[in-house]
């Protein structure tokens, strides 16, 4: 899907994600976010690239309802999110699924258990957990190590374990942050090539990097954020082509 | 979304927060069961100076004894004599021999005290005076002691008055020593479950992030506290319970001709209120420190 599918409304389903003039504020007056305009369709693939402090994590921690617009429209799975009520924000987490670069999982748990967890805090099943758990430790290459303790696991690991937590609650749309930050290049092609497997299989998958490699090798669309500001937005279909700003 | 199951979730996590966290957990249960020991054993005492207050009399009565020797007509005197004082209501002839039957019947628990009594009668003859006013038993009392062959006058006020005394000492102690123990119980548990919150904090967080509401985490710290809480109440109302049936009550038994309150009198109420004590003591405390871990 290009730019010019979007502008034609190529796209008869309602957007994922909808930002509309979209302006952040921090308190200490750090405008991180410049008026953004962007719209993700179910089932799409991003990359959102750009340089340290432009504004990337903001983006996501907005997408997450952690932060809300100082100004603009944000709609995400059909919450408008520069309206949300506080006490709504607990619904909307439960139709996506965060991957952050620090992998947050609980050190004094297995990996089975910090899958699981996430379902558990629902009232889940004991049975739709394992059965459940089980798929997507699977899904992710990691049915091996079910009992492994985060510590036993290499970072790769440690982030499949992230990713098929973030999956395990069939969400609708998954994101995220800086996903291969603390892996080397050869651990960070598997990970988004395991997201890339996962949009395949219907979720729409947001992927924030400022790893070029990665850009390169991978075929989706990458947008550009520049100091707060949406500097380009382009599909990269031939590897090996310089990306960078439009 | 199973709201059974979550709310169930949340409470076994809570179970789960107090063995993560032992050795806090013990030291506030601890220190609650201590408080409540105190408290509930200040309480009983204050029981026990009320029922005593109440089985001495009431303080509008001046009891007058008349010297051994007097003969009727003397004691006819002293009636009239005692009648006419101002502030003075009524004045009844207690006979030495009626006065043995009713201590008789008192202290009918303990015929040993009584032995011999019957062929000499330690009491003396004496008239139980009625003030209007215990304001004015000080006057009444001058007055009584100048009428002849009145040998010794009591004022039950007197005995009465330092009971009232030590009754609201004791009182004043008790609530003085409820609110800061129950303030500083309150303190403790806050802190147990901060530090339970913050050992969790990263948990929080993943909760949070996958969307668990509030409240369920909530419930979790919440149930910590209460179980802790609870634990403590009802250790410290057996122990109460086992310190004054076997220690207080049977010391003052031995001690004293006291009738000692029996706890069962007051069990309800006292575990009905160290319930509640420490409901409130779990839920605020555990609602106030949870807080901040909640705002992402
Ligand atoms: N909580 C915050 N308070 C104040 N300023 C912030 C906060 N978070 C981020 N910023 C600032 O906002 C800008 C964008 O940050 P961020 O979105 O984290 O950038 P990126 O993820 O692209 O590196 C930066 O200048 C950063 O310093
Ligand atoms: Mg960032």
């Amino acid at each position: 899907m290009t730019r010019n599918d979007l502008e034609a409304g190529a796209a008869s389903s309602a957007p994922v994600i909808l930002f509309q003039n979209v302006e952040v504020t921090y308190s200490n007056d750090v405008r991180a976010l410049n008026g953004v305009d962007l719209r993700v369709d179910e089932g799409e693939f991003l990359f959102i690239s750009g340089e340290s402090g432009a504004g990337k994590s903001t983006m996501i921690k907005l997408i997450t309802g952690e932060l809300k617009p100082t100004a603009g429209t944000l709609l995400v799975n059909g919450y408008r999110m520069d309206k949300l009520r506080a006490g709504k924000i607990p619904a909307l987490r439960r139709t996506l699924g965060v991957v952050y670069q620090d992998f947050r999982l609980i050190k004094t748990m297995t990996a089975e258990e910090n899958v699981a967890f996430a379902m558990r805090v629902f009232g889940a099943r004991k049975s739709a957990i394992r059965e459940r758990v089980a798929y997507v430790m699977d899904l992710v290459g990691l049915s091996g190590k079910m009992k492994s303790r985060p510590t036993e696991l290499s970072g790769g690991e440690q982030q499949r374990v992230a990713i098929a937590r973030a999956l395990v609650n069939n969400p609708s749309l998954i994101i995220a942050d800086e996903p291969t930050g603390n892996l080397d290049p050869i651990r960070s092609y598997e990970i988004v090539e395991l997201l890339s497997k996962i949009n395949r299989l219907g979720t729409t998958v947001v992927v924030i990097t400022h790893d070029y490699e990665l850009l390169r090798k991978f075929a989706h669309r990458v947008i550009y954020i520049e100091k707060g500001n949406l500097a380009g937005d382009r599909v990269l279909r031939e590897t090996g082509k310089e990306p960078g700003p439009v | 979304m199973n709201r059974a199951k979550c709310i169930a979730y949340s409470i076994s996590d809570g179970w789960r927060g107090i063995f993560h966290n032992l050795m806090m957990s013990l030291i506030s249960y601890s220190m609650l069961v201590g408080s409540l020991l105190v408290v509930g054993s200040l309480v009983m005492l204050v029981l026990n100076i009320d029922s005593i207050i109440e089985g001495v009399g009431d303080r509008n009565e001046i009891l007058i004894y008349v010297s051994e020797d007097a003969t009727d007509p003397e004691l006819e005197t002293v009636a009239s004599a005692a009648a006419r004082i101002t502030h003075v209501e009524s004045c009844v002839f207690v006979s030495r021999e009626s006065a043995l039957e009713s201590m008789k019947e008192e202290l009918s628990d303990y015929p040993s005290i009584l032995e011999g009594m019957e062929e000499d009668n330690p009491l003396r003859d004496s008239f139980r005076i009625r003030v209007d006013d215990p304001e004015n038993a000080e006057a009444v009392e001058k007055a009584l002691s100048g009428i002849p062959k009145v040998e010794k006058v009591q004022a039950r006020a007197d005995v009465i008055e330092s009971f009232l005394k030590t009754r609201s000492a004791v009182n004043l102690i008790s609530i003085g020593l409820m609110v800061l123990l129950g303030v500083i119980s309150f303190f403790i548990i806050m802190n147990t479950i901060r530090i339970s919150a913050y050992t969790r904090r990263e948990e929080i967080g993943i909760m949070r992030m996958v969307g668990a509401e509030k409240s369920m985490i909530r419930l979790s710290f919440v149930t910590e506290a209460v179980i802790i809480t609870l634990a403590g109440s009802l250790t410290a109302y057996f122990l109460t319970m086992l310190l004054y049936n076997e220690l207080l009550a049977k010391t003052l038994e031995n001690t004293g001709l006291l009738s000692v309150v029996p706890f069962a009198d007051n069990a309800f109420a006292m575990l009905a209120a160290f319930v509640a004590v420490s409901l409130v003591i779990g839920i605020a405390g555990s609602l106030f420190s949870i807080n901040r871990y909640l705002r992402v």
